[in-house]
């Protein structure tokens, strides 16, 4: 079996599965995220139980982290008084995105179920566990009972092979692969990455690739565990961690070979994630808004990159660029490794953990005509803000560049970035 | 609509979508953060044709292409279909997400290869969704639609993962 075949067995308490089989399994992480989260819990009370098991659950304010307008403190209030009446002790009011806060805070093990009211909730498959997004009317569902119904995916084997070159990064990786299946190419299906690039990459990498999986329209992202897992995992979580691979000899539904050795930087045009091109392709763009940030693109490893190239210059009168770090502790290391000072004194704004602009929520929404350049994950139309805006996708390295150029460069031409 | 041991629907097509349809522009973008359902009725498909709303009657049904509801899908588009009378979407495929989430709050999709060819606007439709028959009455033309996995009926059969749990709660 797969991974995920084996993963999904062993929930729904069976010897194997086979995709397309319809199993329940058993929930190990639920978490709500404060928007989604707040349109599920008025129904749950109604239902007048309580929830099946308060330490499984996990409560994130993100979003709207903290509130600008009346609706979103509406949301934030929902949340407390839900996690106050319901007993819920994981709960993380404006301390980062819930894609960086479950993995950093040791709620993703190896072999875990776990669900999400977030598409992107397919990242903690990095960690090898089976993780997909849910909607808010079935998290009602799994409040009360704890399990959850799934067609058993066939799995995608993508087997990345090569060596990546300097300033070439995850996002890229990820964003050639969304080249390749298209957004629908994977529907129903599990993404597995693996191979000789994603051995040497780091959890940072991972956690981008499997949280774009969804936007190939998967069901779930997962990479196999490996020492990286445990080095990442040691104090986080207790207990053994399993090291969980799929068979040698299981069949998946497809391979996808790829060598990175000549891949450049890419970047997904107007306005869907598979609209990718060589960055080369679109040098010269204009560029009004950058932002490195968000569950795709704000870990520590993407902020070194971008002060690698951002460092001793000024970012373009052109551009406004925004540093959102995906977490409170991210935030603390990017302080103390003098990169916070990079990003101010090049003219970088600064803001605490949100998701913010990501999905046009708060905090740099995009005007009528205006070209943003960002390492999140969407770029549909309106995504930002408005339906006259345009969105391009890029790794930390590329939208660092941009915000530096005033306008698409590849990063790799960028002095500083050699 | 028949209820109880088969699930039967009749309607008429009230429009048909092509591929890769973003639900969110049956009521328009920049329209997501309304949430009032009359205001949603009265914004349902104005720029697409601004007399839909009064030729569109209770029980009738859409047709898509493949990948029907890709993108992130609000509720607001649903809302808005439902308050003007849609009942359900026949498509080619739907996006997952989409199709998903819509089954659980108990609106009737059906999967069904070959129904943009087949049905044209105001083609009157019948579709056993247990057994997977679709029918155009207007022409006569049958198609096989995909049968529904067992929860995703249940619910449909509750009208909503909601409802549904509360029934099962009270089985406890």
């Amino acid at each position: 079996m797969t991974l995920v075949e084996k993963i999904l067995a062993r929930s729904a308490g069976q010897e194997r599965v086979h995709p397309g089989e319809i199993v329940y399994v058993i929930v190990d992480v639920a978490m709500t995220q404060d928007i989604l989260g707040a349109l599920a819990f008025p129904a749950f009370r109604e239902l007048g139980v309580p929830v099946w098991d308060r330490d499984k659950i996990v409560m994130i304010i993100d979003h709207c982290a903290p509130p600008s307008t009346l609706l979103q403190a509406g949301y934030v209030v929902e949340n407390i008084r839900f996690a106050e009446d319901y007993g819920i002790k994981h709960f993380y009011k404006m301390k980062g995105v819930c894609h960086q806060l479950l993995p950093e805070e040791g709620f993703v093990k190896p072999g875990a179920v776990i669900v999400g009211t977030d598409s992107h909730t397919t990242t903690y498959g990095a960690l090898g566990a089976f993780s997909t997004g849910i909607g808010s009317t079935e998290m009602v569902w799994v409040f009360a009972k704890g399990n959850l119904w799934l067609r058993v995916p066939e799995t995608i084997r993508v087997e990345i092979n090569g060596r990546l070159q300097p300033m070439v990064m995850a996002k890229d990786v990820m964003l050639k692969i969304l080249s390749l299946i298209g957004t629908n190419g994977a529907n129903y299906k599990t993404l597995e990455y693996g191979g000789q690039v994603v051995r040497d990459m780091s959890m940072d990498g991972r956690l981008t690739l499997c949280n774009m999986a969804v936007e190939a329209g998967a069901k779930s992202g997962i990479i196999e565990v490996d020492e990286r897992t445990q080095s990442y995992l040691e104090g986080r979580v207790r207990g053994e961690i399993e090291v969980l691979k799929s068979d040698p000899d299981t069949s998946y539904s497809r391979i996808l070979q790829m060598n990175v050795d000549d891949l450049v930087p890419q970047v997904a045009c107007p306005h869907s994630p598979a609209n990718v091109v060589p960055v080369g392709d679109v040098i010269g763009q204009k560029v009004d808004q950058v932002l490195i940030g968000t569950c795709t693109g704000g870990r520590l490893e993407d902020f070194r990159m971008a002060a690698r190239l951002i460092q001793e210059k000024r970012i373009s009168s052109k551009v406004r660029c925004l540093v959102i770090p995906a977490s409170a502790r991210i935030y603390l290391e990017m302080l103390e490794e003098g990169l916070l000072k990079v990003f101010a004194e090049a003219g970088c704004i600064l803001s605490n953990p949100q998701c913010g602009p990501c999905a046009g929520v708060q905090h740099g929404l995009l005007g009528d005509g205006e070209v943003c350049v960002s390492t999140s994950n969407r770029n549909f139309i309106g995504r930002m803000g408005s339906t006259k805006a345009k969105i391009y996708l890029a790794s930390p390295a590329t939208a660092a560049a941009a915000a530096v150029a005033g306008e698409l460069v590849d990063p790799r031409d960028l002095e500083g970035g050699k | 609509m028949v209820h109880g041991k088969e699930i039967v629907i009749e309607g008429r097509v009230a429009w048909v979508f092509g591929d890769n349809f973003d639900i969110d522009l049956v009521i328009g973008m920049e329209n997501l953060s309304e949430r009032d359902p009359r205001k949603l009725a009265e914004l349902c498909m104005v720029k697409f044709e601004p007399e839909f709303r009064d030729k569109v009657k209770t029980g009738d049904i859409v047709v898509g292409g493949r990948n029907f509801g890709y993108g992130h899908a609000h509720p607001q588009s649903l809302t808005a279909l439902k308050k003007v009378g849609i009942r359900a979407i026949v498509a080619e495929s739907f996006s997952p997400p989409f199709y998903r989430g819509e089954t659980s709050g108990g609106f009737i999709l059906i999967d069904c290869k070959g129904i943009v060819n087949c049905a044209n606007r105001w083609n009157l439709l019948r579709v056993d969704l247990v057994n997977g028959v679709l029918t155009n009455i207007t022409t006569g033309t049958r198609l096989s639609s995909e049968k529904p996995v067992a929860p995703v009926i249940q619910r449909i059969r509750s009208g909503g993962v909601y409802n549904y749990v509360l029934e099962k709660l009270s089985i406890r």
